[in-house]
């Protein structure tokens, strides 16, 4: 625990914890690339799974930027908000169920793009939809982000007992 | 925030079994918030795409098939719609007064009205654009005030523990 001690007491944490407008800020933050993260990727696997088969399949490519946003924006302030309590949120069990299925969900994502499908994406019919391999990563992600965000909000919860 | 003088029926509403019931119970209020933020991710990234095309990204995609996400984003706002009215009835003191609060409220206001003028003046206008085509500056106004509007919403509900 010797590490997390010494990271609690950099001027980062310190100011994470003591400043007026570090922590809200930080939250806000997560919150918005949360909706862009989640949201887009969930509506891409509703898309593979065959919802809004208006939307041209190759089009789904152009998608990956606006998540990349919203992975960024969730580091740098998940990072900031970790940092507010390093040693105790270590041992909160909805913290880490939370980051762990996170990690999960990028995962799957890389995954995904690399099914044939996504591929193949600039080729795909339009109307399109995920193979069996894709479909089955779309399903699993979809739950594994609703179960992710259950875990961050039960985080709360845990930690103010 | 005990200086603020509340309407009676903001005591009225506290004071109903709903209320009792909501704020009483051990997991309603953080199964509704779970909902509430699931419900934000379906109506923010959703709006995201359509809006980003608005604005006249992903041009190569027709406007009027990301438009058919706009459906699921509407059903995004009624989940958080039902859970926020369940919020305040649990505890309407709390929320009534609060400046954050309003200032969310007032934005979701705003943000209707952006997109009672998208249905009126954009969405007859977006029938006729194809792939590649570029959008008007109107266009790119209203898509870039729906996204301004809803980080102004999110902020807002954020806020709502830090300004009491």
């Amino acid at each position: 625990m010797g590490l997390l001690e010494a990271l609690n007491n950099t001027a980062l944490s310190i100011y994470m914890r003591e400043s007026l407008w570090g922590y809200p800020i930080a939250l806000t933050l997560h919150a918005i690339g949360m909706g862009l993260l989640v949201g887009v990727v969930s509506i891409m696997c509703l898309r593979v799974l065959g919802m809004f088969r208006q939307i041209p399949f190759s089009g789904l490519q152009k998608w990956f930027p606006v998540i990349l946003v919203g992975f960024l924006v969730n580091l740098c302030s998940g990072t900031l908000l970790y940092l507010s309590d390093p040693v105790n949120l270590i041992k909160n069990a909805a913290f880490d169920v939370k980051i762990i299925l996170v990690f999960i969900g990028l995962i799957l994502l890389l995954v995904m793009k690399a099914t044939p499908a996504f591929k193949n994406i600039t080729n795909m019919e339009p109307t399109a939809i995920g193979g069996s391999s894709a479909k089955t990563v779309a399903i699993i992600s979809l739950i594994v982000w609703i179960s992710a965000i259950t875990a961050g909000r039960l985080t709360g919860y845990i930690s103010a007992v | 925030m005990p200086n603020v003088v509340m309407p009676h029926i903001i005591y009225a509403i506290a004071d109903t079994w709903l209320s009792h019931a909501v704020k009483d119970s051990y997991w309603i209020w953080p199964t509704m918030e779970t909902m509430h933020f699931i419900g934000l991710s379906l109506l923010f990234g959703g709006l995201a795409l359509a809006d980003l095309r608005l604005m006249g990204y992903m041009k190569n995609i027709p406007y009027n098939t990301l438009s058919k996400i706009i459906p699921l984003a509407v059903s995004g706002f009624i989940v958080n719609a039902i859970t926020g009215v369940l919020f305040f009835i649990a505890d309407p003191t709390r929320y009534y007064p609060n400046l954050a609060f309003r200032f969310k409220m007032l934005c979701i206001l705003l943000a209707g009205l952006n997109l009672l003028f998208y249905q009126i003046k954009i969405k007859p206008m977006a029938e006729k654009w194809g792939p590649g085509d570029p959008t008007p500056w109107v266009a790119k106004c209203v898509g870039c005030a729906s996204i301004l509007l809803w980080i102004g919403v999110i902020t807002g509900g954020r806020m709502i523990p830090f300004v009491e």
